[in-house]
């Protein structure tokens, strides 16, 4: 016997087919086009294109700074919203919005703001610059402006979860005997890895295409501060557009592979709500 | 490990939340704090606990003064409403918290695991998480994992307060029959008089911050210190009328009142539970109040009766056996009599 499922609200056809529309030509139809365009390279024009070692250290370059900015943001992010959602203190709701403009500002404001930050006579650099810590023009400078740029998404995230926390939750903990800090790593820090991870990957993935900022405050040297998005740019500036939408194959490979392999770690984190 | 109370005051902001409560629980009891919502027993609880500091007052287990210590060292079984069990560990790994928090071994800890989950009845599902388990079951391994570190007190906030009737009735007649087997003193919150008395051997009975009175089951209810006891535990008829001279007088009714022997008459309350009333076709020689009967319940172990009073309107609820009902053959519209076997009558206090 067929069953019969009457939901509350009708046109799960009509919704599910616009989903899958809009999908399809802002999504799926340009990335399409990429592999279409890269696909008109030979095997091994496509490989000479992608795998010539200044690509390898721009893809090196893009993917150790974005993870490193992720991680980063992953504790700053997890700090920030940790002090929004438990302590109460005046400027608050001002702080709290103050999260949100790194999603507002055009990112190439920020990446001059910082490089004119941390130069030898800004204002930061001219302190750090003397110790031997260089933010403008460096590897350092470009994980500093993917933190900027990632910072909302953490905090966004882990924000809902750590408001839905069951206070009960840690009092349990403490009458059983538990110190503050195994209240905190025993019962509260397993409940925020989900929420943790799926920031991790929503930073991290918005640095690996991260273009507008990195381009000001990186230099853009080959080999050292150039990163697959600048290559990319570099390419079409020398009208090779084969060449260039086949690194963007090869960046949209690895993004895809490496966030799968993140969305996988995220589901096992949630194994226990079934 | 018997507790004591000693003149612990609690505000929030402006509420008063506690009064000057002072309470002693004796070793290995089974004690009930009873009242309304906002009636303070929750924070009385939570002080005890260690979750809530007192503004005033002390608390001492078995003598030793715990007011100034923090929860984790009180070596109290905390059980909540609602479970606050740890979501993401397994049953097994939840009994074993308090254990594990302590630095117990792993072997030891799992013998005492497996013990406790023969003892809720839950074994086997150690390697669940609490979001495969029932209310019911939940609450129980809650309970175990307060049991788990052996804690010298065992406090529960409506333990069975989030849980469906049949299950609730169940738990509570398995909480009795723990308590016989292991004998920890414990002390549980319920807003629900019926389950204070099927599970508590001592009832306390608070409202406003303050405990109106404190006795056995049978006690309280047959002997209530004041009206708002009275009020609180279970339906009641109120006839407003006087004192004087060793009797009470409501309306068409007299009934003695030797507490008050003085002349000069007082406003008094008078107080009579439905089932000590009864019915009379025609009016006996103690009096009674003429009524109308407005509506009868055969259902149930006792017929309800409403009735009205014919001189001051009051509406008046009797419960009759249904032998009794029978007997007398009511129906609704009929004019009868109404009169105490018993009554309890309240004065209140002076006021100027």
């Amino acid at each position: 016997m067929a069953s019969v499922n009457r939901r509350v609200l009708p046109g799960f056809s009509l919704t599910l087919g616009y989903t899958v529309f809009y999908l399809g030509v802002l999504v799926l139809l340009p990335i399409t086009a990429v592999f279409i365009k890269a696909s008109s390279l030979s095997l091994h024009e496509f490989l000479g294109a992608v795998w010539t070692e200044r690509a390898r250290a721009a893809y090196l370059l893009t993917f150790g700074t974005s993870f490193l900015a992720a991680v980063a943001n992953v504790v700053l992010g997890g700090l920030i919203a940790w002090v929004l959602t438990r302590y109460t203190f005046p400027g608050k709701r001002i702080l709290d919005s103050l999260v949100d403009l790194p999603l507002a500002l055009p990112t190439a404001v920020g990446g001059l703001i910082y490089a004119s930050l941390y130069v030898e006579n800004g204002w930061i650099g001219r302190y750090l610059v003397p110790l031997g810590i260089r933010g403008a023009y460096t590897r350092l400078g470009i994980v500093l402006v993917l933190i900027f740029v990632g910072l909302p998404f953490v905090v966004r995230t882990v924000q809902p979860v750590l408001e839905d926390l069951d206070p009960e939750a840690e009092e349990a903990s403490s009458s059983l005997g538990a110190t503050r800090w195994q209240t905190f790593t025993h019962v509260i820090l397993p409940t925020l890895y989900p929420a943790l991870i799926t920031g991790f990957a929503l930073a991290f993935a918005r640095s690996i295409g991260e273009y507008g900022s990195v381009v000001f405050i990186s230099g853009n040297m080959p080999f050292k501060t150039e990163i697959a998005p600048i290559l990319i740019v570099a390419r079409l500036e020398e009208f090779a557009y084969g060449e260039a939408t086949a690194i963007a194959v090869v960046l949209l490979a690895i993004s895809f592979s490496m966030l799968l392999v993140v969305n996988l770690l995220e589901s096992w984190s949630r194994r226990h709500d079934r | 490990m018997s507790i004591r109370i000693q003149g612990v005051s609690k505000n929030f902001g402006s509420f008063r939340a506690l009064d000057d409560v002072s309470l002693d629980v004796p070793s290995g009891s089974l004690l009930a704090l009873l009242g309304p919502s906002g009636s303070g027993k929750t924070t009385l609880l939570r002080i005890i606990a260690g979750l809530e500091v007192a503004d005033r007052g002390t608390v001492l287990h078995h003598d030793e003064n715990i007011t100034e210590y923090e929860a984790r060292d009180r070596k109290v079984g905390f059980v909540f409403q609602h479970y606050a069990l740890f979501r993401h560990m397994t049953i097994a790994e939840n009994i074993g918290y308090g254990l594990r928090v302590r630095g117990v071994p792993k072997q030891e800890r799992q013998t005492r695991v497996d013990e406790l989950l023969k003892l809720i009845r839950l074994d086997g599902l150690g390697s669940r998480y609490p979001a495969q388990l029932s209310g019911g079951q939940r609450q129980r391994v809650a309970l175990a994992r307060a049991l788990a570190a052996r804690p010298n007190v065992l406090l529960l906030d409506e333990p069975f307060g989030a849980l469906d009737a049949r299950v609730r009735t169940e738990l509570r007649q398995w909480l009795r029959k723990l308590h016989e087997e292991i004998q920890v003193t414990s002390v549980f919150v319920t807003h629900d008089q019926e389950e204070a008395f099927e599970v508590a051997d001592h009832v306390v009975i608070m409202n406003e911050g303050r405990i109106e009175q404190v006795g056995t089951p049978v006690e309280v209810f047959e002997r209530p210190a004041n009206a708002f006891v009275m009020d609180f535990l279970g339906n009641v008829n109120v006839f407003h009328g006087r004192v004087e001279r060793g009797r009470a007088v409501v309306s068409g009714l007299t009934v003695a009142y030797p507490d008050y022997p003085h002349p000069e008459a007082r406003d008094a309350a008078v107080y009579v539970r439905p089932h000590e009333l009864d019915v009379e076709r025609n009016r006996t020689e103690a009096g009674g109040l003429a009524a109308k009967i407005l509506h009868v319940n055969p259902t149930g172990s006792r017929t309800k009766v409403e009735l009205r009073a014919l001189d001051s309107n009051q509406l008046i609820n009797v419960e009759l056996t249904p032998e009794r009902f029978a007997e007398l053959g009511l129906k609704s519209g009929e004019t009868v009599h109404v009169s105490p076997r018993r009554v309890r009558v309240f004065v209140p206090d002076y006021e100027i």
